[in-house]
């Protein structure tokens, strides 16, 4: 438990794990000889076999094809959505904790307006209204994520203002901006990375939801949530849709949370 | 402020309403081996007539009401209902309804011609918006009441001679007269109801309801439990009560096809609304006793929006039209035994021979793009493929895709929108191919083809043809049934010649039914004459 | 305390204002209108419901009128299903889905704390790599992946439970699971994880120093403690619960408020949006109050301002 080579012997172990998913899918294209778009009408859905190693769907389309190309766009949706609320959440959270006073009241006040309207309806009615396209979709989803994110960096931020370094910039007189970027975000940066990689899962999750609602990626487009969901349509019928998609899925997240899992034992002061 | 009174009532509703439900909904066990229980699909939106537009509201209302006639599902003619006999004038134009003595609502008072009439005038009121207004515009004078260019409704051709007579004139001959009126469209309703609750015309009164419903038909309204149930009784004032054998029906809202499908498998429904298109095959492999599967009067296709480059030029539209494998779609796309398409009206149509269809010709689609000046689809633009979300579109719309790129080298992207929004983009004409549905309301071509009038609200294309409209026009007024068939097929010709839409299938009424359910004649408008079912029970049943 | 709970209470309206005011114009910016359909209405009649909805006026005089009618409780006509007011909609869909989520909070509090419980007095046992695993796996798996499995199994092959539908108690074991596993994941992670911290604090060393039995060392002297975080993270977990139940409520034929709103989104149906958009700001925030307030009574440090 106190063994820090031991933790760091299982972040890399996830991060092994995560890589070589990533770059499998990233890298299909080359590797794989099938298009995730060929259709074969005529073959249908049919079982794993040396031809179709997980199988086909209804179209007669190799489903690891596109099981990566499904990993291309939500481990990519869920990269650039963290990105999203990782800009928005630790500017916010730095700012409204390091003002403190009617700033930071104000601030938090917005987030908790946000936080009060329920994530279904946001996120529907910006897509609706809006229209779909993959960029909306980084950004809607990023913009609820980022809320969690300003509350954890304003905690942060407020119990680093009280440590004798902060203190002591500020006596030195810099700049409010130069203090908050050069000596404050960079001592965020644990709880901000532990956090980051708990958070990429948690988005990938939520295009699932939404592709579920059919407002995620559109075809012939598919992502892991597009392709569970087909697959729990028919999954009595054709198992092999389901479990390709799922496992893979459901690795991923658990090796991201587990990465995350093992960075904060890594950097948690209070375990070393 | 409206000052109608449905404020008011919220509150005491609301008030009175939860202790009520909390009540009835912690009881009922899901078995209930007397009642018919049949999947719905979606909640219906309301069960006032005339406020509704669905095949699952016509459902529930086919049982609650019943219009003058109605139609022998086997013959698909019409059989007398509430009116006993009738009788028309030579030109086909002045109706003499005689109504059963016997009909009765479900609170005991008789059908009266007047409760008809009042219905009508209401269905037609502009105030109320209703949707299937249209319907009744064949009446003399209905268009411009319910356009809102009179309000003196004695200008509408349906009076009440008597309170057991109902004259009805009409704008022009209208064959499929007497087979409309087993649409909820033509229902009568009782005024006391009405406007006990209400205002007449007040789209928001709140008289269809268990308690203030009153129906004349076989069945009679007992508890709606919106999204959960909705549960109907033999009406005992039937006025052939003694010949309904089930004594009552559930409909159950399940909107989710696998739910519906999972729950007909764990022996908690009798009837279907529709089948999951890949369990079609596994049923008729393991169970094809309790699958039902016929021909279905409605069109899937996909319309041209003629007011844009390229599709402006008609052989552009019949190459794509050509170069798209219906065959192909139908049987290995969609496996559910769907019929290619290669005209709008679908097959069954009585009395009316269709003209030749659109085939399947690749070869001839790449010479028709050619001459049009896109030789293997150089210099076209990329089109965009407009449909709702649904699995079924996306799988066609994926397979079209690949068959024009395949076939004509063009390309096309997939545009997938919800619902109001696919609705409001074709209405704006904001696509280029759009995948669409016609399903008919009445078993008569007219029904299919003059929703490509000029302008008409269900165009959606841009495309117009004078010649067409015409021969539509001529046909409203043709009283003999050869020449107005032979007209029709005319203008169904031309509508395919000059292909403003693709067709792709016909449709399929694919059910799942429980052998002990007895009684049911498929037909190919859908109709279930829920007087003639009764249920055979097994000994420790399914 | 009553102070702070009517304080809380007083800045619920402003709150509600701002969700009120963004729900309204979002769900307005949105194309197509209740109205769109596919068999089309004659120009006049179309023209004359959207008078009586008063969707022709100007959209701040609606905004204006809406919320004039909200101050005296009236949330408007339902546009898409006639002959009921929002406020009866919601009233009956409601109660249901408060009952799901009652229901979903009870299997996550059971199975998390008791899991994470379990965890923390066994660290590094395979018991607590189980356990850790399990919360894991809990977290992984969508609700709309579980439940359809979960139905597979158990109610299709194995027959012990129904289908689908909320009829009877059988009747909601399933959805009920289904719903809490998520949050049963997270609680069992956190509570595992407080309580682990709070062992660890001088005073419990000082406690078993003196001879304290083990027993009430961890239920009296670190288990209140430990709570904090958790019930600091019921709030929002409560919130989670019963305004995600949509999916749940879709996969079991449930007759709930989220299908309710997503349907109503769909199709346009403004004022069933708004309505339930305010249901779910005014529980969220009672959520949260209810949260906040043990939060405080379980740490005597936190002081309520």
């Amino acid at each position: 438990m106190n063994d820090a080579g031991g933790e760091m012997f299982r972040v890399k172990q996830h991060a092994v794990v995560l890589a070589v998913v990533a770059g499998v899918c990233a890298l299909g294209p080359w590797l794989w000889p099938y298009a995730p778009d060929a259709q074969d009408t005529l073959l249908g859905a049919s079982a794993p076999s040396w031809r179709h190693w997980l199988g086909t769907d209804l179209l007669g389309r190799d489903l690891l094809a596109r099981l990566m190309e499904g990993g291309r766009v939500s481990i990519g949706v869920g990269l650039a959505a963290t990105l999203v609320s990782l800009v928005i959440g630790v500017t916010w959270g730095t700012v409204a904790g390091y003002a403190g006073g009617r700033v930071d009241r104000l601030m938090m006040r917005i987030v908790d307006v946000l936080y009060a309207l329920p994530f279904t309806v946001f996120v529907i009615v910006l897509t609706v209204a809006f229209g779909r396209s993959l960029l909306l979709l980084f950004v809607a989803i990023g913009a609820v994520e980022w809320l969690t994110m300003a509350r954890i960096v304003r905690a942060q931020t407020l119990s680093l203002k009280q440590r004798p370094f902060v203190e002591a910039v500020v006596l030195m007189g810099l700049p409010v901006r130069r203090i908050l970027f050069r000596h404050v975000m960079p001592n965020l940066l644990g709880p901000v990375v532990v956090y980051t990689t708990l958070t990429v899962p948690r988005v990938m999750l939520l295009e699932a939801f939404m592709s579920f609602l059919g407002l995620g990626v559109q075809p012939p487009m598919s992502s892991w949530g597009t392709l569970i969901r087909d697959g729990v349509e028919v999954m009595e019928e054709f198992p092999w849709m389901l479990l390709g998609p799922a496992v893979v899925f459901a690795m991923t997240l658990y090796s991201l949370n587990a990465l995350g899992d093992a960075l904060w034992d890594a950097l948690d002061p209070a375990s070393r | 402020m409206r000052g109608n009174g449905f404020f008011r009532q919220t509150w005491v509703v609301s008030l009175v309403l939860p202790w009520v439900l909390l009540g009835a909904g912690c009881s009922g066990p899901p078995r209930e081996p007397d009642l018919l229980r049949v999947g719905n699909g979606a909640e219906p939106a309301a069960l006032d007539p005339h406020l509704v537009s669905g095949v699952s509201e016509h459902r529930v209302l086919s049982a609650l009401f019943e219009g003058l006639a109605t139609i022998n599902p086997a013959t698909l003619e019409p059989e007398p209902a509430v009116a006993a006999r009738w009788e028309a004038s030579p030109d086909g134009l002045v109706w003499r309804f005689h109504l059963d003595p016997d009909t009765r609502w479900s609170d005991g008072t008789p059908v009266t011609a007047g409760d008809f009439v009042y219905a009508w005038r209401r269905m037609l009121s502009p105030a109320l918006g209703s949707e299937y207004a249209y319907m009744l515009h064949c009446l003399a004078g209905a268009r411009a009441f319910n356009e809102g260019q009179t309000t003196d409704f004695s200008t509408v051709g349906a009076r009440a001679l008597s309170d057991g007579v109902l004259e009805v004139q009409l704008d022009h001959p209208t064959p499929y007269l007497l087979k409309m009126q087993s649409h909820f469209a033509w229902y009568p309703v009782k005024a006391a109801a009405v406007e006990a609750a209400g205002r007449v015309d007040d789209r928001n009164n709140p008289w269809a309801r268990p308690g203030t419903l009153v129906s004349n038909g076989p069945f009679r309204l007992v508890e709606w439990q919106p999204n959960d149930q909705i549960r109907l009784e033999r009406n005992p004032y039937y006025r052939r009560a003694g010949s309904v054998r089930l004594p009552g029906i559930v409909f159950y809202p399940v909107d989710n096809q696998q739910t519906e499908e999972r729950l007909f498998r764990a022996g908690l429904l009798d009837l279907t609304s529709t089948v999951p298109r890949y369990k079609i095959p596994v049923y008729r492999q393991r169970m094809p006793e309790r699958l039902q599967s016929h021909p279905y009067l409605g069109t899937y296709f996909y319309r041209f929006n003629v007011t844009r480059s390229p599709l402006n030029d008609p052989r552009v539209r019949r190459a794509l039209v050509m170069a798209l494998d219906r065959k192909e779609l139908a049987e290995r796309v969609l496996k559910g035994g769907e019929i290619p398409a290669d005209r709008l009206v679908p097959e069954g149509m009585a009395g009316y021979r269709p003209p030749e269809g659109i085939p399947y010709d690749p070869e001839g689609a790449r010479q028709l793009l050619a001459e049009a000046g896109y030789p293997e689809g150089r210099g076209m633009r990329e089109l965009d493929l407009l449909f709702n979300t649904s699995e079924a579109h996306r799988l066609i719309a994926e397979a079209a895709q690949r068959m024009w790129r395949e076939t004509l080298g063009i390309r096309v992207t997939l545009r997938n929108q919800d619902w109001k929004v696919y609705l409001a983009s074709m209405d704006s004409l904001d696509y280029d191919i759009a995948r669409s549905a016609w399903i008919a309301d009445v078993p008569d071509a007219v029904n299919f083809l003059e929703c490509f009038l000029a302008g008409g609200g269900n165009n959606r294309t841009g495309w117009s043809s004078e010649t067409y409209d015409q021969l539509i026009r001529e046909a409203y007024r043709e009283a003999d049934q050869d020449r107005r068939a032979v007209l029709l097929a005319r203008a169904e010709a031309l509508l395919l010649d000059e292909a403003p839409i693709a067709p792709v299938y016909f449709y399929r009424w694919t059910f799942l039914m429980n052998p002990e359910v007895r009684g049911l004649v498929p037909n190919p408008l859908g109709f279930i004459r829920w007087t003639d079912l009764w249920l055979e029970r097994q000994e420790g049943g399914e | 305390m009553i102070r702070y709970v009517l304080k809380r209470l007083a800045e619920l309206v402003p709150v509600l204002w701002a969700v009120i005011t963004i729900a309204f114009f979002l769900a307005r910016l949105a194309p197509g209108g209740p109205f769109d359909a596919e068999r089309k209405a004659p120009p006049e009649a179309l023209r004359q419901i959207e008078a009586y909805y008063r969707l022709d006026q100007p959209l701040w005089k609606q905004y204006a009128l809406y919320l004039w009618g909200v101050a005296r409780g009236d949330l408007g006509p339902s546009f898409r299903k006639p002959g009921r007011s929002v406020t009866e909609w919601i009233l009956l869909r409601l109660p249901v889905s408060l009952e799901l989520g009652a229901y979903a909070l009870a299997v996550a509090l059971a199975l998390g704390l008791a899991g994470g419980l379990a965890a923390a007095l066994r660290p590094d046992t395979p018991l607590d790599r189980v356990l850790n695993a399990g919360a894991l796996l809990g977290i992984c798996l969508p609700s709309f992946l579980l439940g359809p499995l979960l139905v597979l199994v158990c109610a299709l092959w194995l027959g012990w439970f129904p289908v689908a539908g909320w009829s009877s108690p059988a009747h909601k074991v399933l959805p009920s699971f289904t719903l809490g596993a998520l949050y049963a994941a997270y609680l069992a992670r956190l509570t595992r994880g407080s309580m682990l911290e709070m062992l660890g604090q001088d005073f419990i060393r000082a406690a078993r120093a003196r001879g304290v039995s083990e027993t009430r060392v961890v239920l009296v002297h670190a288990l209140p403690g430990a709570m904090v975080p958790v019930s600091a993270f019921l709030g929002p977990a409560m919130a989670g619960l019963f305004t995600g139940s949509f999916v749940v409520e879709t996969i079991f034929f449930i007759p709930g408020l989220g299908r309710e709103f997503v349907e109503a989104a769909f199709n346009r149906d403004y004022t069933m949006v708004i309505g339930a958009v305010i249901v779910y700001a005014v529980l969220v925030a009672l959520l949260n109050l209810a949260a906040d307030l043990v939060t405080a009574w379980l740490d005597p440090r936190i002081r309520l301002e």
